[in-house]
């Protein structure tokens, strides 16, 4: 009924990620006791940048400006700078999402309304994301930042906008289960 | 000889973990786990007797008790599930369907086709039925371990112990029952001095992770209430010895 290489991989599947799962399960019980204070240290800083820093920092006109100097030392050292700054905002962006999506794992394993739909709308949303910033990652690379202000305020714009949801969110789930929905 | 020592070995390691279960208590919070490990007790002992009794039996004792084995099995997997997110109640109905909606795919998958062919008590049909029954197995073990990983749900000794050891005895089952149809004599030879101390590894997983209750992680919420609490608590403490301190030289001045 299934294959010989679908049985195996299944097989093998489900070694690796047992043998993965105890050897995280081993690594984290010492730590655990942390979890709680990492977390809030984690959630200060879930906040992402402002529209208006990327709306500036992917803007052509301070690049029209350095070229006006005419100076081709400047402009490169501009030039690579400004890439620099963009691609380290692609990177927090990033981590910021991975951030996001953490603290609405942890916040929801405890609700007693989980849907499975919302839940997927959510991972895709997520995918999406992580998916823009590694497109955005690339294209930096290849274009530079000036050409790309759309799309990076796009995903700014995307990123806060996931960000506010899943806060509001959880605190009309926290206002619903007030006293604890894990206990029986 | 060597046989009949792993036979009674085996036998042996159950009971131990029988006998624990009992003594410790955990027969009460894995039932289905342990009525799954008295059904192995149980099937080893009426096997190893009609094997020297009336060995022309052995084959049909077998496969009825490997096929009731399967379905013991779904239900520790379910069980597994239970356990484990007993505590988020949300999880646990999310992956509650799933896990429904996958048994019953897959149950009603088999069934059809068993029904379809006319020789479907022949036992390469028993071993593709139960072939897809151990991966339905294997793919809940490893979609409830992500769903661990993804919500960073805690599990306690107890519980990792029952989910490592079973899914180690998926794995073998998964692999052995792909390659038996397969593979020749020599295969089978090799299969069946490993098999043994595979069984050996996955009992000896059950009996150090499962000696004594050890209970799980509570949820992190009630960490970090705790935490506040404690926190309040150092804060009021301290202003209480601030407060006394002025008190001090307000008395001394």
């Amino acid at each position: 009924m299934i294959g010989v290489w679908g049985a195996l991989a299944g097989a093998i599947v489900l070694l690796l990620v047992l043998l993965a799962w105890a050897r995280a399960e081993a690594s984290s019980k010492d730590s655990r006791s942390d979890w709680g204070a990492s977390d809030q240290e984690q959630g200060e800083s879930v906040e992402s940048c402002s529209l208006k820093i990327v709306s500036q920092l992917f803007s052509a006109p301070d690049s029209k400006f350095i070229s006006g100097l005419e100076s081709p030392g400047l402009e490169n050292l501009f030039r690579r700078e400004r890439t620099a700054v963009a691609l380290h905002w692609v990177q927090e962006t990033s981590a910021t999402i991975s951030r996001i999506l953490q603290r609405h794992l942890e916040a929801s394993r405890l609700s007693s309304d989980l849907e499975i739909a919302m839940e997927a709308r959510i991972l895709l949303q997520y995918v999406r994301l992580k998916l823009n910033c590694g497109i955005l990652f690339a294209l930096i690379h290849l274009l530079g930042p000036q050409r790309l202000a759309g799309a990076a305020l796009h995903t700014e714009r995307l990123t806060q906008r996931i960000g506010e949801a899943l806060r509001e969110f959880q605190s009309a789930a926290q206002l619903r289960e007030p006293d604890g929905a894990g206990t029986p | 000889m060597l046989s009949l020592i792993i036979w009674w070995s085996g036998i042996a390691l159950e009971s131990i973990l029988l006998v624990r279960g009992l003594q410790a208590k955990l027969w009460a919070r894995y039932p289905v786990f342990y009525a799954y490990i008295l059904f192995v007790w149980l099937q080893s002992l009426l096997r190893f007797s009609i094997f020297h009794s009336r060995p022309q039996y052995y084959s049909a004792v077998y496969w009825i008790t490997e096929g009731l084995g399967v379905l013991v099995g779904c239900a520790v997997v379910f069980e597994i599930y239970r356990v484990g997110l007993a505590a988020y109640p949300g999880t646990a109905r999310m992956a509650r369907n799933l896990l429904g909606f996958i048994f019953v795919l897959a149950s009603t998958k088999a069934l059809v086709g068993a029904w379809n062919d006319p020789q479907w008590w022949l036992i390469s049909t028993t071993m593709d039925l139960e072939q897809v029954l151990r991966i339905v197995q294997a793919l809940a073990i490893v979609a409830l371990i992500a769903l661990f990983f993804s919500y960073s749900i805690p599990c306690g000794k107890n519980l990792r112990g029952v989910l490592l050891g079973y899914g180690l005895f998926i794995v073998e089952s998964v692999v052995w029952l792909t390659f038996v149809p397969l593979a020749g004599a020599k295969f089978h030879q090799f299969w069946y001095q490993l098999h043994p101390a595979f069984y050996f590894v996955i009992l000896g997983v059950w009996l150090a992770h499962l000696w004594s209750y050890l209970p799980s992680p509570d949820p992190e919420r009630a960490v970090r209430l705790e935490a506040q609490y404690q926190r309040v608590a150092a804060a009021t403490a301290q202003r209480l010895r601030e407060a006394r301190g002025y008190l001090a030289k307000a008395v001394r001045s």
